[in-house]
Protein backbone atom coordinates (compact mmCIF):
# COMPACT_ATOMS: atom_id res chain seq x y z
CA UNK A 1 0.00 0.00 0.00
CA UNK A 2 1.48 3.31 0.96
CA UNK A 3 4.42 4.01 3.14
CA UNK A 4 2.48 5.71 5.87
CA UNK A 5 2.01 3.31 8.81
CA UNK A 6 -1.35 4.72 9.94
CA UNK A 7 -2.87 4.27 6.51
CA UNK A 8 -1.47 0.74 6.42
CA UNK A 9 -3.08 0.06 9.80
CA UNK A 10 -6.46 1.28 8.57
CA UNK A 11 -6.09 -0.77 5.41
CA UNK A 12 -5.33 -3.91 7.40
CA UNK A 13 -8.39 -3.18 9.51
CA UNK A 14 -10.55 -3.04 6.37
CA UNK A 15 -9.18 -6.38 5.18
CA UNK A 16 -9.59 -8.01 8.60
CA UNK A 17 -13.24 -6.99 8.94
CA UNK A 18 -13.96 -7.92 5.29
CA UNK A 19 -15.23 -4.38 4.73
CA UNK A 20 -13.08 -4.22 1.62
CA UNK A 21 -15.13 -7.04 0.09
CA UNK A 22 -18.55 -6.29 1.54
CA UNK A 23 -18.85 -2.67 0.46
CA UNK A 24 -18.26 -3.16 -3.28
CA UNK A 25 -20.58 -6.19 -3.25
CA UNK A 26 -23.33 -4.33 -1.41
CA UNK A 27 -23.01 -1.35 -3.74
CA UNK A 28 -23.26 -3.64 -6.77
CA UNK A 29 -26.25 -5.43 -5.25
CA UNK A 30 -28.06 -2.17 -4.51
CA UNK A 31 -27.60 -0.79 -8.01
CA UNK A 32 -27.87 -3.86 -10.21
CA UNK A 33 -31.36 -4.78 -8.99
CA UNK A 34 -32.76 -1.72 -10.74
CA UNK A 35 -32.07 -2.73 -14.39
CA UNK A 36 -33.17 -6.29 -13.57
CA UNK A 37 -36.51 -5.24 -12.06
CA UNK A 38 -37.08 -2.80 -14.92
CA UNK A 39 -36.47 -5.61 -17.39
CA UNK A 40 -38.72 -8.07 -15.57
CA UNK A 41 -41.46 -5.57 -14.71
CA UNK A 42 -43.94 -6.80 -17.37
CA UNK A 43 -43.45 -10.39 -16.18
CA UNK A 44 -43.86 -9.42 -12.54
CA UNK A 45 -47.06 -7.50 -13.27
CA UNK A 46 -48.42 -10.28 -15.45
CA UNK A 47 -47.93 -12.77 -12.63
CA UNK A 48 -49.32 -10.61 -9.86
CA UNK A 49 -52.71 -11.64 -8.56
CA UNK A 50 -55.86 -9.58 -8.41
CA UNK A 51 -55.80 -8.33 -11.99
CA UNK A 52 -59.12 -8.62 -13.81
CA UNK A 53 -59.35 -11.12 -16.62
CA UNK A 54 -58.07 -9.76 -19.91
CA UNK A 55 -56.25 -6.75 -18.50
CA UNK A 56 -53.72 -5.40 -20.96
CA UNK A 57 -50.53 -3.90 -19.60
CA UNK A 58 -48.40 -1.85 -21.91
CA UNK A 59 -45.18 -0.41 -20.57
CA UNK A 60 -42.84 1.32 -22.98
CA UNK A 61 -39.32 -0.04 -22.70
CA UNK A 62 -37.18 2.65 -21.06
CA UNK A 63 -33.90 3.58 -22.67
CA UNK A 64 -30.61 2.47 -21.14
CA UNK A 65 -29.61 5.93 -19.75
CA UNK A 66 -33.01 6.33 -18.08
CA UNK A 67 -32.66 2.98 -16.35
CA UNK A 68 -29.16 3.84 -15.16
CA UNK A 69 -30.22 7.20 -13.73
CA UNK A 70 -33.08 5.59 -11.77
CA UNK A 71 -30.53 3.09 -10.47
CA UNK A 72 -28.51 5.95 -8.99
CA UNK A 73 -31.58 7.54 -7.41
CA UNK A 74 -32.60 4.19 -5.88
CA UNK A 75 -29.07 3.77 -4.61
CA UNK A 76 -28.90 7.12 -2.84
CA UNK A 77 -31.10 6.31 0.16
CA UNK A 78 -29.98 2.75 0.93
CA UNK A 79 -26.38 3.47 -0.04
CA UNK A 80 -26.27 6.34 2.45
CA UNK A 81 -27.55 4.02 5.15
CA UNK A 82 -24.95 1.34 4.39
CA UNK A 83 -22.11 3.88 4.32
CA UNK A 84 -23.18 5.25 7.71
CA UNK A 85 -23.28 1.71 9.15
CA UNK A 86 -19.74 1.11 7.93
CA UNK A 87 -18.13 4.37 8.99
CA UNK A 88 -19.96 5.02 12.28
CA UNK A 89 -17.78 2.76 14.40
CA UNK A 90 -14.49 3.88 12.94
CA UNK A 91 -13.51 6.38 15.64
CA UNK A 92 -16.28 5.97 18.23
CA UNK A 93 -15.80 2.21 18.36
CA UNK A 94 -12.05 2.57 18.88
CA UNK A 95 -12.63 5.13 21.61
CA UNK A 96 -15.05 2.76 23.37
CA UNK A 97 -12.84 -0.32 23.08
CA UNK A 98 -9.67 1.50 24.11
CA UNK A 99 -7.81 1.05 20.85
CA UNK A 100 -7.71 4.82 20.35
CA UNK A 101 -6.02 5.44 23.70
CA UNK A 102 -3.46 2.76 22.83
CA UNK A 103 -2.75 4.53 19.55
CA UNK A 104 -2.38 7.95 21.17
CA UNK A 105 0.15 6.67 23.69
CA UNK A 106 2.54 6.39 20.78
CA UNK A 107 3.86 9.58 19.19
CA UNK A 108 1.06 9.81 16.65
CA UNK A 109 -0.79 13.08 16.39
CA UNK A 110 -4.57 13.06 16.35
CA UNK A 111 -4.51 14.87 13.03
CA UNK A 112 -2.63 11.97 11.42
CA UNK A 113 -5.04 9.44 12.95
CA UNK A 114 -8.05 11.38 11.67
CA UNK A 115 -6.54 11.97 8.24
CA UNK A 116 -5.59 8.31 7.79
CA UNK A 117 -9.17 7.24 8.58
CA UNK A 118 -10.64 9.83 6.21
CA UNK A 119 -8.28 8.89 3.37
CA UNK A 120 -8.94 5.16 3.67
CA UNK A 121 -12.71 5.54 3.75
CA UNK A 122 -12.71 8.04 0.86
CA UNK A 123 -10.62 5.67 -1.25
CA UNK A 124 -12.87 2.76 -0.39
CA UNK A 125 -15.98 4.79 -1.29
CA UNK A 126 -14.59 5.92 -4.65
CA UNK A 127 -13.43 2.44 -5.59
CA UNK A 128 -16.69 0.74 -4.57
CA UNK A 129 -18.84 3.31 -6.35
CA UNK A 130 -16.81 3.07 -9.56
CA UNK A 131 -16.87 -0.74 -9.47
CA UNK A 132 -20.60 -0.85 -8.72
CA UNK A 133 -21.48 1.71 -11.36
CA UNK A 134 -19.22 0.07 -13.95
CA UNK A 135 -20.81 -3.34 -13.49
CA UNK A 136 -24.35 -1.93 -13.39
CA UNK A 137 -23.75 0.16 -16.51
CA UNK A 138 -22.29 -2.83 -18.34
CA UNK A 139 -25.29 -4.97 -17.42
CA UNK A 140 -27.71 -2.20 -18.39
CA UNK A 141 -25.98 -1.98 -21.74
CA UNK A 142 -26.49 -5.71 -22.28
CA UNK A 143 -30.17 -5.55 -21.33
CA UNK A 144 -31.31 -2.21 -22.76
CA UNK A 145 -28.87 -1.14 -25.46
CA UNK A 146 -26.11 1.39 -26.00
CA UNK A 147 -24.79 3.77 -23.36
CA UNK A 148 -22.42 6.68 -23.69
CA UNK A 149 -19.65 5.79 -21.26
CA UNK A 150 -18.20 9.31 -20.97
CA UNK A 151 -21.54 10.52 -19.64
CA UNK A 152 -21.74 7.57 -17.28
CA UNK A 153 -18.29 8.06 -15.75
CA UNK A 154 -18.55 11.84 -15.43
CA UNK A 155 -22.03 11.51 -13.92
CA UNK A 156 -20.71 9.00 -11.39
CA UNK A 157 -17.79 11.26 -10.52
CA UNK A 158 -20.21 14.13 -10.02
CA UNK A 159 -22.27 11.99 -7.67
CA UNK A 160 -19.29 10.85 -5.55
CA UNK A 161 -18.93 14.12 -3.52
CA UNK A 162 -22.37 13.34 -2.06
CA UNK A 163 -21.04 10.03 -0.74
CA UNK A 164 -18.00 11.90 0.57
CA UNK A 165 -20.37 14.15 2.49
CA UNK A 166 -21.95 11.08 4.11
CA UNK A 167 -18.51 9.74 5.08
CA UNK A 168 -17.33 13.12 6.39
CA UNK A 169 -20.41 13.80 8.52
CA UNK A 170 -20.32 10.28 9.94
CA UNK A 171 -16.62 10.64 10.82
CA UNK A 172 -17.41 13.99 12.44
CA UNK A 173 -20.25 12.48 14.51
CA UNK A 174 -18.02 9.50 15.28
CA UNK A 175 -15.34 11.71 16.79
CA UNK A 176 -17.92 13.65 18.81
CA UNK A 177 -19.86 10.72 20.29
CA UNK A 178 -18.35 7.99 22.40
CA UNK A 179 -20.43 5.11 21.09
CA UNK A 180 -20.96 3.98 17.54
CA UNK A 181 -24.75 3.81 17.63
CA UNK A 182 -25.10 7.41 18.79
CA UNK A 183 -22.75 8.56 16.06
CA UNK A 184 -24.63 6.58 13.42
CA UNK A 185 -28.01 7.89 14.58
CA UNK A 186 -26.89 11.52 14.62
CA UNK A 187 -25.32 11.17 11.20
CA UNK A 188 -28.41 9.47 9.78
CA UNK A 189 -30.71 12.24 11.00
CA UNK A 190 -28.37 14.90 9.67
CA UNK A 191 -28.04 13.26 6.27
CA UNK A 192 -31.79 12.80 5.87
CA UNK A 193 -32.25 16.50 6.69
CA UNK A 194 -29.50 17.76 4.37
CA UNK A 195 -30.67 15.62 1.45
CA UNK A 196 -34.41 16.37 1.68
CA UNK A 197 -35.00 19.76 3.29
CA UNK A 198 -33.10 22.22 0.99
CA UNK A 199 -35.39 21.57 -1.99
CA UNK A 200 -38.20 23.36 -0.11
CA UNK A 201 -36.08 26.36 0.80
CA UNK A 202 -35.89 28.16 -2.51
CA UNK A 203 -34.04 27.89 -5.78
CA UNK A 204 -30.57 28.93 -4.64
CA UNK A 205 -30.33 26.58 -1.67
CA UNK A 206 -31.68 23.77 -3.82
CA UNK A 207 -28.94 24.39 -6.38
CA UNK A 208 -26.06 24.28 -3.90
CA UNK A 209 -27.42 21.35 -1.86
CA UNK A 210 -26.46 17.68 -2.23
CA UNK A 211 -29.89 17.02 -3.74
CA UNK A 212 -29.14 19.52 -6.49
CA UNK A 213 -25.83 17.79 -7.15
CA UNK A 214 -27.46 14.37 -7.49
CA UNK A 215 -30.05 15.85 -9.86
CA UNK A 216 -27.24 17.23 -11.99
CA UNK A 217 -25.45 13.87 -11.92
CA UNK A 218 -28.65 12.11 -12.99
CA UNK A 219 -29.11 14.63 -15.79
CA UNK A 220 -25.57 13.90 -16.91
CA UNK A 221 -26.25 10.17 -16.99
CA UNK A 222 -29.55 10.60 -18.83
CA UNK A 223 -27.65 12.10 -21.76
CA UNK A 224 -30.36 14.59 -22.71
CA UNK A 225 -27.91 17.49 -22.54
CA UNK A 226 -24.37 18.00 -23.70
CA UNK A 227 -21.43 17.41 -21.38
CA UNK A 228 -20.70 21.10 -20.78
CA UNK A 229 -24.36 21.99 -20.15
CA UNK A 230 -24.78 19.27 -17.55
CA UNK A 231 -21.49 20.23 -15.97
CA UNK A 232 -22.55 23.87 -15.60
CA UNK A 233 -25.81 22.77 -13.94
CA UNK A 234 -23.81 20.72 -11.47
CA UNK A 235 -21.25 23.41 -10.67
CA UNK A 236 -23.14 25.17 -7.83
CA UNK A 237 -23.94 21.77 -6.31
CA UNK A 238 -20.29 20.74 -6.47
CA UNK A 239 -19.21 24.00 -4.82
CA UNK A 240 -21.82 23.69 -2.06
CA UNK A 241 -21.10 20.05 -1.30
CA UNK A 242 -17.35 20.59 -1.23
CA UNK A 243 -17.79 23.50 1.18
CA UNK A 244 -19.94 21.33 3.46
CA UNK A 245 -17.33 18.57 3.23
CA UNK A 246 -14.52 20.91 4.29
CA UNK A 247 -16.57 22.41 7.13
CA UNK A 248 -17.48 19.02 8.60
CA UNK A 249 -14.00 17.64 8.04
CA UNK A 250 -12.43 20.36 10.16
CA UNK A 251 -15.28 20.22 12.68
CA UNK A 252 -14.64 16.51 13.20
CA UNK A 253 -10.92 17.15 13.56
CA UNK A 254 -11.66 19.83 16.18
CA UNK A 255 -13.96 17.45 18.11
CA UNK A 256 -11.26 14.78 18.08
CA UNK A 257 -8.59 17.19 19.35
CA UNK A 258 -10.90 18.34 22.13
CA UNK A 259 -12.25 14.95 23.19
CA UNK A 260 -10.78 13.25 26.22
CA UNK A 261 -9.42 9.81 25.49
CA UNK B 1 -43.61 -18.02 -16.33
CA UNK B 2 -40.96 -17.08 -18.89
CA UNK B 3 -38.19 -17.12 -16.38
CA UNK B 4 -34.80 -16.03 -17.59
CA UNK B 5 -32.06 -17.47 -15.40
CA UNK B 6 -29.39 -15.43 -17.17
CA UNK B 7 -31.16 -12.26 -16.13
CA UNK B 8 -30.86 -13.16 -12.47
CA UNK B 9 -27.33 -14.58 -12.67
CA UNK B 10 -25.55 -11.52 -11.19
CA UNK B 11 -27.89 -11.36 -8.19
CA UNK B 12 -27.43 -15.06 -7.54
CA UNK B 13 -23.65 -14.69 -7.85
CA UNK B 14 -23.59 -11.77 -5.39
CA UNK B 15 -25.76 -13.68 -2.94
CA UNK B 16 -23.50 -16.75 -3.17
CA UNK B 17 -20.29 -14.74 -2.69
CA UNK B 18 -21.69 -12.96 0.36
CA UNK B 19 -23.00 -16.18 1.90
CA UNK B 20 -19.71 -18.04 1.36
CA UNK B 21 -17.62 -15.22 2.89
CA UNK B 22 -19.98 -15.02 5.87
CA UNK B 23 -19.98 -18.79 6.41
CA UNK B 24 -16.17 -18.97 6.25
CA UNK B 25 -15.91 -16.16 8.77
CA UNK B 26 -18.48 -17.86 11.02
CA UNK B 27 -16.71 -21.21 10.83
CA UNK B 28 -13.35 -19.74 11.84
CA UNK B 29 -14.77 -17.78 14.77
CA UNK B 30 -15.13 -19.04 18.33
CA UNK B 31 -18.69 -19.16 19.66
CA UNK B 32 -18.10 -16.52 22.34
CA UNK B 33 -17.11 -13.98 19.71
CA UNK B 34 -20.50 -14.23 17.97
CA UNK B 35 -23.49 -12.16 19.11
CA UNK B 36 -25.80 -14.34 21.17
CA UNK B 37 -23.05 -16.84 21.94
CA UNK B 38 -24.36 -19.52 19.61
CA UNK B 39 -23.26 -20.16 16.05
CA UNK B 40 -26.05 -22.25 14.53
CA UNK B 41 -28.77 -19.52 14.40
CA UNK B 42 -26.39 -17.32 12.43
CA UNK B 43 -25.59 -20.16 10.03
CA UNK B 44 -29.33 -20.67 9.38
CA UNK B 45 -29.81 -16.92 8.88
CA UNK B 46 -26.89 -16.66 6.46
CA UNK B 47 -28.06 -19.58 4.37
CA UNK B 48 -31.82 -19.00 4.29
CA UNK B 49 -32.22 -15.20 4.32
CA UNK B 50 -31.22 -13.85 0.94
CA UNK B 51 -28.50 -11.18 0.86
CA UNK B 52 -29.74 -9.51 4.03
CA UNK B 53 -28.69 -12.45 6.21
CA UNK B 54 -24.94 -12.24 5.46
CA UNK B 55 -25.00 -8.42 5.65
CA UNK B 56 -26.70 -8.41 9.04
CA UNK B 57 -24.18 -11.01 10.21
CA UNK B 58 -21.27 -8.84 9.11
CA UNK B 59 -22.59 -5.71 10.81
CA UNK B 60 -24.24 -7.08 13.93
CA UNK B 61 -23.23 -10.70 14.38
CA UNK B 62 -19.52 -10.34 14.98
CA UNK B 63 -18.05 -9.21 18.25
CA UNK B 64 -14.39 -8.21 18.39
Amino acid sequence: MTSHPMIRKEFNELVRTYKILIIPIVFIALMITQPITMKMLPDILANSTGLPEGAVIKIPTPSAPEVLSTAISKFSSLGTFVLILIVMGSIAGEKASGVASMVFVKPISRAKYYLAKAITYYTLTIASMLIGMGITAYYTEILFGKLDWTHVWIGTLMYIPNLFLVVTTTLCASSYFNNAVGAGGASLVFNILIFTVPQFLGKFLDMVSPGGLSNAAMMMIQENSTLSQAFITGLPGLAGVFTLNIVFFFMGWYFLERSEI
Amino acid sequence: MPFDIQLLAPIIAIQLILAVIALIDLARREAYRVAGGKKWPWALGIIFINTLGPIVYFFVGRKD
